[in-house]
């Protein structure tokens, strides 16, 4: 007889979530579903609102990268009003970000990831969280608290406050940096730098424990996407879009972000609020791609900083032209953490970054704006449309955990096919969600398509047999 | 006696900010949080004692009490409460002081700025028990006697005591 395993709510991540799997009547795995189950809606809420507003109302979309909507935000209000912003803003900007990628990806690999592959996948449930960790290695857990402490400190320095900070807005921020934030900030980097590399060296150590994980948890080519600078490095905050395939050959370069609606899709599946987006010239499922840390280690040619270009090439190594395996999305976001420590130091030192010119000021000269920035999860695009007033008439929001999403599922049914029997256990339960977990997705951010979703409602009889199925496709 | 409070809550959402106006009108060193979080424990760390305000729809009257330590470490999400916090700051850091919450009753969350008449109706009863507290706290470094002896001691809920 065939049966269904379903892990609910999946831990360890933001939001809501689960997983189902169907096995056959011989106990093998039929198809694994990551479902995700809450709806936010926010393309809907913002609907009639000035889009000087945004910023403040779309950083409410998430609590952990409130950073990155509000840069979305603010960069499409920047094309709204037809402006380039003052050097001193844009440096700003990026600044914040860097600190969000830092603290976001601190969360993300100490405080959830870490218990697996410390404390291993077949750890008890009940110690594989933090408080197992911090009996087995308080001074690891310490320094993931203060790097994301460091990353969360420029937040509030420069953004007023660590979550849902509303420096900025379309023409640029409202503040200038100071001596003084610079004096708080660089006290940090030393002691960052040398936790991160503590880091690095203990999760490398302990990778060959995780063969068969990396071999099989979410290993498979696909295309990966994300923003690099002129020359191909890793870039966070302005840039152009690169593709490129399992192989590491080039897809598509210098595609403009602002433009992102022309090549990417947004296809739907019945069993999830999230979108499924892929690039369009390969169709729906082909085109599906990854972003993100794995994807812009893959996609960019070179960090541009000593550290983290020395990780990188290392990286790049461990695989053929391109690293497909989702398992080094750890590895990946402990390099980044790396990188955006290093242009945070660089930062500090650049004049222009204290210059008095922060905004620029024009009234509402397009009618449509899109912005785009590499969030911690991967490269978001927020896309508005407004009235002759400025009101908001329509928004387009393409998230990264979303574009992540068919290969979360091609994730969970590979570590299904390989780790799970008729009769799992926990630590092969625990290697489902670990297989989403490589992706830190962010499910509160994702999850706004509100009148797009198709629906499927399944009736049932007083013993639960099917009697009628509603379905409405998009 | 160093003493920080730690407002909790989402000021857009009615009710869920009433910890935040609550914390306003202490005049105490306060930081309002969204959420609690794994660092929040190195900054209380720093003190001798941490008072939470929550908004918390389970309980029918103000509650003071002290954050009981039992490191349940919920694998669920992002956030931490009170008693992991403490748990934290006490291994990690050595924190070694007292640490209460205060719980208001609230049934308003939808989105808005104004506090529902649930919250409302408690705010005085929560600030009046949070002022009691401090100032028994304050004279706590010269005091080491009666309620907040017990209370460290983990023998007295403050709820009857203040």
């Amino acid at each position: 007889m065939s049966r269904r395993i379903v892990i609910e709510p999946v831990t360890r991540l933001e939001g809501h979530a689960k997983i189902t799997v169907q096995l056959d009547d011989a106990g093998q795995v039929r198809s694994a579903r990551f479902h995700v189950t809450e709806f936010r809606g926010f393309e809907k809420i913002c609907e009639g609102r000035p889009f000087h507003e945004m910023p403040g109302l779309m950083s409410r979309i998430c609590g952990i990268c409130p950073v990155s909507h509000v840069l979305a935000s603010s960069k499409a209000g920047d094309m709204l009003l037809g402006v380039e912003i003052p050097p001193a803003a844009t440096k700003q900007r990026r600044l914040v970000n860097y600190a969000q990628v830092l603290q976001s990806h601190a969360l993300s690999f100490f405080h959830l990831s870490s218990p697996d592959l410390l404390l291993g996948m077949d750890s008890p449930p009940e110690k594989r969280n933090i408080f197992g960790l911090m009996e087995q290695d308080r001074e690891f857990l310490r320094s993931g608290i203060r790097l994301r402490q460091f990353g969360q400190q420029i937040i509030e320095l420069v953004g007023g406050k660590r979550i849902h900070p509303g420096w900025s807005g379309p023409g640029g921020v409202h503040e200038r940096f100071t001596t003084r934030q610079r004096d708080e900030i660089v006290k940090w980097i030393p002691e960052s730098i040398e936790s991160i590399g503590i880091a690095l060296d203990r999760l490398k150590s302990v990778l060959d424990s995780f063969r068969e994980e990396v071999a099989h948890m979410g290993n498979f080519p696909s295309l990966f996407l994300a923003t690099v600078n002129e020359e191909g490095g890793l870039e966070y905050y302005d840039g152009v879009i690169r593709i490129t395939d399992g192989s590491g050959n080039t897809i598509a370069e210098a595609l403009d972000p602002h433009r992102f609606y022309t090549y990417l899709g947004e296809a739907s599946e019945s069993y999830s609020f999230m979108k499924f987006p892929f690039y369009q010239p390969f169709g729906y499922p082909q085109g599906h791609y990854r972003v993100g840390p794995l994807a812009r280690l893959n996609v960019a040619k070179f960090a541009g900083t000593y550290h983290a270009d020395r990780e990188m090439r290392e990286f790049k190594q461990r695989g053929e032209g391109a690293v497909c395996q989702s398992f080094h999305f750890h590895l990946a976001r402990l390099i980044e953490m790396l990188h955006c420590t290093e242009r945070i130091e660089e930062l500090m030192e650049d004049p222009e970054l204290f210059e008095e010119a922060i905004q620029a000021k024009a009234s509402l000269n397009r009618r449509e704006g899109v912005g785009s920035c590499e969030a911690p999860r991967g490269t978001l695009f927020h896309r508005y449309w407004v009235d002759k007033d400025g009101l908001m008439t329509k928004a387009d929001l393409l998230i990264a955990t979303a574009q992540n999403n068919q290969a979360m599922n091609l994730s969970v049914e590979q570590t299904a096919r390989r780790f799970l029997d008729a009769e799992p256990d926990q630590g092969m339960l625990n290697r489902l969600e670990a297989a989403i977990r490589c992706y830190d997705p962010c499910l509160s951010c994702s999850t706004h398509a509100l009148g797009r979703m198709p629906l499927v409602v399944d009736v049932t009889g007083p013993a639960g047999e099917p009697v009628r199925q509603i379905r409405r496709e998009t | 006696m160093r003493t920080f409070v730690m407002s909790i809550g989402n000021e857009l959402r009615s009710d869920d900010g009433v910890a935040h106006a609550i914390a306003a009108q202490l005049e105490v060193h306060s930081c309002a949080l969204f959420q609690l979080t794994p660092e929040v424990a190195a900054e209380v760390a720093g003190y001798d004692a941490v008072v939470f305000i929550d908004a918390d729809v389970e309980v029918e009257n103000v509650t003071l009490e002290q954050v009981s330590v039992a490191a349940s470490g919920s694998p669920l999400t992002h956030s931490t409460g009170p008693s992991e916090v403490v748990e934290l700051a006490k291994i990690l850091y050595g924190f070694d002081g007292l640490a209460f919450v205060c719980r208001v009753p609230a049934n308003d969350f939808k989105p808005g700025q104004r506090l529902g008449p649930r919250a409302l109706g408690h705010m005085r009863e929560a600030a009046k028990k949070l002022r009691l507290l401090l100032h028994d706290l304050d004279r706590f470094v010269v005091e080491e006697s009666g309620p907040l002896a017990n209370a460290r001691n983990g023998t007295t809920r403050l709820d009857s005591d203040l």
